[in-house]
């Protein structure tokens, strides 16, 4: 009978620290997915400003003063084709993180 | 035997001894156990229950005092959606959203106000006194804004400056890169981030974006652990816009009309440029410029998009119209003389005395558009009835806005024909009495473009792949009176008041206008005060885009006609535009004298 407890004692102490494992694991997961998630915003962030001073920066008048400061010889554009659909956004769309 | 013994030797084969021998007995036996064990699993499982209890109510129902200490370990930060932007026609940000900082300043964390004060002021560059100023008159303030939105230079300062009480907070801002660049023609949003004007306000649904919000778990330290349950509210991104302007003809177009509109001392322009075959709209410029960044500091009549709010009356400019017109009615030929006199003056039949600003006497039905005759316009159009005007008027799209979808565009004025005077047969064909606007004159010079097919100008990029064939419209006029009027209107470049927009490059057709303004004061015209405009299309033989020029109240003494004034501008922006384009020049044109335009 003794034996009985020991081994029912033994297993529920194994099953609790399980579970207390998994869920120790289960909060590091949710804290590594957070931090992925704040990481992903002020990456989207960053490449939002990035896009504006990509765009500062090839304004076509600042772009004409740097090719005439480089001395430099355009040719005509070839004219070509613009294809109809609008890039979106090209960030995650935290889809992942959506409850489903 | 006594109970000992009995015990013993019943149930107890190995008794314990004492040290002084005496037998101490145990009970073991099974139901004892069993009890035991009953009721430590009972005590057990109450011990559990209680403490199952207490953690659903912690979770539940906390006790205030506990419910404050979870809470401050709790915060709630919103993700900011981010407004869709709206590109030129290659992809290029006109409007876009970013996240700028707003530093402020928590005195209470600060130990000497005017030292806080010079270092701040000296590392980024903002009036020291100022700062400290601020710090006294709000000291138990825990949040003193001090700029609402820190430029790129000194957020970089800021990173070598790091100072109690001084901090920035996150704000999603709307951008215009290409400064004002359209400016008429974007619009601008509000403090709250909705359109207020131009296509901000248009777009407005579907540029917007819903924000979303996220509570984190923090540690004493204020990290975050994780997000909570039941706490994440994605964010919306709105939807990105492609426009048909062209940021690279756009530029050409405002450089050159406010070269125009500066160099002639004028009130202010408006420059269009567009493509007869589709009716995309790739350049739209005003004059004065209109900066969205800085919309509060504008006066309003700034902010319009003149092209389409403002009605002018057209003046030569609409003759071409009236002329194909006239010509496809028959009522006259192409090599039909007619007498516009020898002195430039001429009395209609209801006794109107007409004037050409030079006489040119017996010349041909062409010739009358060329040299842009008020007398030639004038005894044709009397040939015909002015139902037939009316018609020619209404069917080109006149007194009814294009359906552009740009914000504010009006009709113009086409007087009902009941409305019409003796004098508005012969008026009408010199564009007096109508009110347009400079994108319905485009817009009809675009039918005259394309082989007679009128257009709906358009801002948003047609889908091509449906392989629908250009030009869409309703047809206003045949083909062969479109190409013959174009091939006089090229006349009117070689030989006529265009002459000044005669390139080396590409073959232009066109018109000049220099029409009186009204004076609705006194009525009248004004004899100082003109609209001078020109409108052209290029390559002749097979059009690619059409540039219209209108610039009001240029200084009479350095120039008013609209040969001299928006003739060469026109020229520019063409040459430049289908350079740009890729459109090939002239075959004996000479390129050394021309600089190339960018290839982006």
């Amino acid at each position: 009978m003794f034996t009985k407890l020991l081994t029912a004692l033994v297993i529920s102490v194994v099953i609790g620290a399980s579970i207390f494992n998994l869920r120790q694991q289960r909060l590091e997961l949710m804290h590594d997915v957070t931090d992925l998630q704040r990481q992903m915003n002020r990456d989207r962030q960053e490449t939002w400003d990035t896009q504006v001073r990509i765009a500062l920066r090839t304004q076509p008048d600042v772009l004409e003063d740097a090719l005439v400061r480089a001395g430099m010889t355009m040719e005509p554009a070839v004219a070509q084709s613009i294809p109809h659909e609008v890039p979106q956004n090209p960030h995650m769309t935290n889809a992942h993180y959506e409850r489903r | 035997m006594s109970e000992g013994e009995r015990l013993y030797t019943e149930h107890d084969p190995h008794p314990t001894l004492r040290p002084c021998g005496e037998v101490i007995e145990v009970d073991r036996s099974p139901a004892r156990v069993l009890l035991v064990g009953r009721v430590m699993i009972i005590m057990i499982t109450c011990v559990l229950v209680i403490l199952l209890g207490r953690v659903v109510m912690l979770q539940t129902a906390p006790s205030p005092k506990i419910a404050e200490l979870i809470d401050s370990q709790r915060s709630t930060q919103p993700l900011p959606g981010r407004r869709g932007m709206i590109l030129d026609r290659r992809g290029r940000p006109l409007a876009t959203t970013r996240v700028a900082r707003k530093l402020f300043i928590d005195p209470m964390l600060i130990e000497d106000y005017s030292t806080f004060a010079e270092k701040v002021g000296y590392g980024l560059d903002y009036d020291p006194v100022t700062i400290d100023m601020a710090i006294a008159a709000k000291p138990k303030s825990r949040y003193i804004v001090l700029d609402k939105r820190l430029s790129d230079q000194r957020v970089d300062a800021l990173k070598d400056l790091t100072l109690p009480g001084l901090a920035t907070d996150p704000i999603v801002v709307r951008d215009y890169p290409q400064g004002r660049l359209a400016g008429q023609v974007i619009g601008f949003v509000g403090m709250d981030g909705n359109g207020l004007a131009g296509l901000e306000q248009v777009f407005d649904k579907r540029l917007a974006a819903t924000a979303g919000k996220v509570r984190y778990l923090r540690d004493r330290q204020g990290r975050a652990l994780w997000v909570e349950q039941q706490s994440y509210t994605k964010q919306t991104d709105g939807e990105n816009i492609r426009l048909t302007i062209d940021a690279v003809i756009q530029s050409f177009a405002e450089k050159g009309l406010a070269e125009a509109v500066e160099h002639f001392n004028a009130d202010s322009g408006q420059l269009v440029v567009m493509d007869p075959m589709t009716g995309e709209l790739l350049a739209i410029a005003n004059y004065p410029p209109f900066d969205p960044a800085t919309f509060n500091k504008a006066k309003p009549e700034i902010q319009r998009n003149r092209v389409v709010t403002d009605v002018f009356e057209p003046g030569s400019i609409y003759k071409p119209i009236i002329w194909a017109g006239l010509t496809q009615l028959k009522a006259a030929r192409s090599n039909e003389k007619i007498d516009t006199t020898t002195s430039g003056v001429y009395r209609t039949s209801k006794g109107r005395r007409l004037r050409d600003a030079h006489a040119h006497g017996l010349i041909t039905w062409d010739e009358v558009l060329m040299y842009s005759s008020n007398i030639g316009m004038a005894i044709v159009a009397e040939r015909v009835e002015p139902k037939d005007l009316y018609d020619i008027m209404t069917r080109f799209g006149f007194g009814k806005p294009t359906g552009s979808g740009l914000p504010g565009e009006i009709g113009g004025v086409v007087h009902p024909l009941n409305k019409w005077t003796h004098y508005s047969v012969t008026s009408v064909p010199m564009g007096q009495e109508v009110s347009v606007t400079p994108l319905q004159m485009i817009r009809a010079y675009s039918a005259i473009a394309n082989g007679g097919i009128l257009p709906t100008p358009t801002i948003v990029p047609i889908d091509y792949s449906d392989g629908a064939q250009y030009p869409q419209g309703p047809r206003v006029l045949q083909k062969d009176v479109a190409d013959y009027t174009r091939s006089v209107l090229r006349r009117q470049v070689l030989e006529g008041g265009g002459q000044k927009a005669d390139s080396d490059l590409y073959d232009l057709f066109g018109k000049t206008g220099t029409a009186q303004l009204p004076n609705f004061e006194r009525g009248g015209y004004y004899q100082d005060q003109y609209v001078s405009s020109f409108i052209a299309g290029a390559p002749a033989d097979a059009p690619r885009l059409i540039v219209g020029c209108f610039i009001t109240k240029p200084d009479k003494s350095i120039g008013h006609y609209g040969g001299t004034v928006s003739a060469p501008t026109v020229m520019k922006v063409m040459e430049q535009s289908l350079m740009y384009l890729g459109v090939p020049p002239k075959s004996d044109a000479d390129l050394s004298e021309h600089s190339l335009v960018l290839h982006q």
